[in-house]
């Protein structure tokens, strides 16, 4: 709000100049005679809301908050930002409320402590279902408290959360990283399939692998069916004269080999390697098989290099693909590619949110029928 | 404490347990900082003190807390120590004037100026188990529009907003109310105006104010009273004591008086219906 003094002859005068420079809004909040000014006794003291000329929503609704929360960092303005955060905030309180009172028995918490114990069945961290939980509670109002209605806004909130990308959708190296068993080779060796036969890229592959024989000799038979050449070395130094020589590639895929997370020694040498070549991203695969405890090791442990993104493998052999999710939030990584089989053509596909949820949450009919 | 059960079924769960009031919970804020809120919180507690009720002053300038200068108190343990659950309510609330029991904030700890969840679920969660000292709950929201100044007036049954004649505290009190209203739908406040040269100023400053807030906001403004500009109250604040202590006789700790009287004869503004968590159930059942 503007308030401003203006002095005039009459008051008639007073409000006219008023209106002159605040516009019609202007409001007239006293008048008064003023002594000791013979030419100009009359005072006004007006005010104006600019803001109020603008189309202005009141009311506190879903589609708003919805708005707000895509714009977070984005922002439109850097008020209307800040406040949005604010309203966020008031909103985490009810909701954390909300779940506090379901402790105490109340109506609320069967409905939200089957959805959590379901979530948790398909594999997501209890943790990050309950968050999952609260957030999506904190963007209804109280009135749309129905089962269907939360179902729906939990799988568009999960969805917002799904983090895909394609590392090598243009021209890189990627080198990928993970515990030993995880799928390295085959991911490799699919992608390399992938990219040359369908993207008809060129494409060069280097196995550090040197531990095991028949690795590297898997790859170097893929290499001859796809005639891509494929490169051994036993060092990052190695690596960098490799990466020299197939400049003129695409692509550069380098499968490493499988290492304990808790070898601090066998981090050292890929840390070695990112500090080498910059250009270097690097892929974690990760079975969809893992428990919990094994993918936040690794999440944990290859956190120190420069990660782009994560491969799932084994998605035939799994049943649950909540971890996809835990690796993801944890890792903050998005989800490149999911493979299934040991084939190299097929069992390969690009991660996508509309179908990384459908792994993630399959279920998602009502509890009571 | 004895906590008497709860019957708990979906529509008793508005229902408060039996024989059991709820303090009463006002938030005082200004917009603008130096209009004399923190004066204004202190005196006030006094003044329903005298009127026979329990007051609690939450100082929620988390992390430049006042009151305890204000009123001489050297506090041992402050609200940080409570939030990091390193000390009880007991141990923390210090007694001050008048039997006033005052929850100080800390002193310089940056972190506290934007409380998260956690914390505020954690601060009322203190609050409410020491809800059966206590009648009224005053909340020193601490100046400006940041998120917990907002956060504690829509907490609130009543939001006190102090203004003095000059036009930047007008014009910040407005803001004020007009963030509360657009993004949380506050429709009533109360409003003090500190330092008036007389009654008169004082209810000219009210008129302008309100007919704003009206107009342009639609919003509804309550005049709780005056507090006239007292060289007594500057002494005191020096001496360190609330001038209600200090000068009872004078003008302003009359005016305190007729305040705190005016605010106990209205009822709040909302109604905060039973349940767990007495200090937040209205966002539950309104917002």
């Amino acid at each position: 709000m503007h308030i401003k003094r203006f002095v005039a002859q009459t008051v008639r005068d007073a409000v006219k100049a008023a209106k002159a420079e605040f516009g019609d809004e202007a409001l007239v909040l006293s008048t008064k005679r003023l002594r000791n000014s013979p030419y100009a006794p009359y005072e006004v003291i007006a005010a104006v809301d600019y803001d109020l000329s603008r189309p202005v929503d009141v009311k506190i609704d879903v589609s708003e908050e919805r708005a707000g929360r895509g714009d977070e960092g984005a922002g439109g303005k850097g008020g209307e930002g800040a406040v949005q955060k604010e309203l966020n905030e008031v909103r985490d309180l009810k909701k954390l409320l909300w779940l506090m009172l379901e402790k105490d028995g109340s109506p609320l918490s069967s409905l939200f402590s089957g959805i959590e114990d379901e979530l948790v069945g398909n594999g997501i961290d209890r943790r990050l279902a309950k968050k999952i939980i609260l957030k999506t509670a904190e963007s209804l109002s109280k009135d749309r408290l129905e089962e269907a209605y939360f179902r729906s806004m939990m799988k568009d909130l999960i969805y917002e959360k799904l983090d895909v990308a394609d590392p090598l959708k243009e021209t890189g190296v990627t080198a990928f990283v993970g515990a030993s068993g995880a799928g390295k080779t085959t991911t490799v060796a699919k992608l390399a399939s992938e990219c040359v036969l369908k993207r008809k890229k060129r494409v060069a592959l280097i196995t550090m692998d040197a531990l095991r024989p028949a690795a590297a000799e898997e790859l170097r038979h893929y290499g001859r069916a796809l005639k891509v050449p494929v490169e051994a070395a036993l060092t990052p130094r190695e690596v960098g004269g490799h990466l020299k020589a197939h400049a003129d590639k695409d692509l550069i895929l380098i499968d490493t080999a499988g290492r304990s997370p808790r070898r601090a020694d066998e981090m050292a040498e890929m840390r070695l390697l990112s500090s080498l070549d910059r250009r270097i991203r690097f892929n974690l695969v990760l079975s969809a098989r893992s428990r919990d405890e094994s993918i936040y090791e690794n999440v944990k442990a290859y956190g120190a290099l420069p990660l782009s993104s994560l491969t799932f493998t084994k998605l035939d052999e799994g049943d649950v693909y909540g971890p996809i999710l835990n690796a993801m939030i944890l890792s903050k990584r998005p989800v490149a590619y999911l493979t299934s089989g040991r084939g190299v053509t097929g069992g390969f596909e690009y991660a996508t949110k509309d179908g990384l949820l459908k792994y993630i949450i399959p279920n998602q009919e009502p509890l009571n029928g | 404490m004895d906590k008497r059960p709860v019957v708990k079924t979906p529509q008793a769960m508005g229902s408060e347990p039996f024989g059991a009031r709820a303090p009463r919970i006002m938030a005082v804020s200004s917009g603008k900082g130096g209009v004399g809120k923190t004066n204004s919180v202190v005196n006030l507690a006094v003044a329903f003190s005298r009127m026979g009720k329990r007051c609690l002053v939450l100082d929620a300038d988390l992390g430049l807390g006042n009151i305890d200068v204000l009123l001489g108190l050297a506090p041992r343990y402050n609200v940080s120590d409570l939030l990091r659950g390193e000390r009880t309510m007991e141990e923390v609330v210090v007694r001050g004037p008048s039997g006033v029991m005052i929850l100080p904030a800390a002193s310089g700890v940056y972190e506290l100026t934007d409380l998260k969840a956690e914390e505020r679920l954690a601060l009322s969660s203190h609050l409410e188990k020491f809800s059966s000292e206590i009648d009224m709950l005053i909340i020193d929201t601490g100046a400006g529009i940041s998120t917990n100044v907002l956060y504690f007036n829509v907490a609130a049954q009543d939001i006190v907003v102090v203004v003095s004649p000059e036009p930047t505290s007008i014009t910040d009190a407005y803001a004020l109310m007009k963030v509360l209203h657009k993004r949380h739908g506050e429709r009533r406040f109360k409003l003090l105006v500190n330092t008036a040269r007389t009654r008169k100023e004082g209810i000219e400053v009210f008129r302008k104010i309100s007919l704003a807030a009206e107009r342009f906001l639609n919003l509804s403004v309550e005049y709780v009273g005056c507090v006239l500009r007292d060289d007594d109250v500057v002494r005191a604040v020096r001496e360190q004591k609330a001038v209600l202590e200090l000068y009872p006789d004078s003008k302003a700790s009359a005016c305190f008086m007729d305040i705190a009287r005016e605010i106990s004869a209205t009822p709040p503004s909302k109604e905060i219906k039973g349940g767990v968590q007495f200090f937040w159930r209205h966002i539950l059942s309104g917002a």
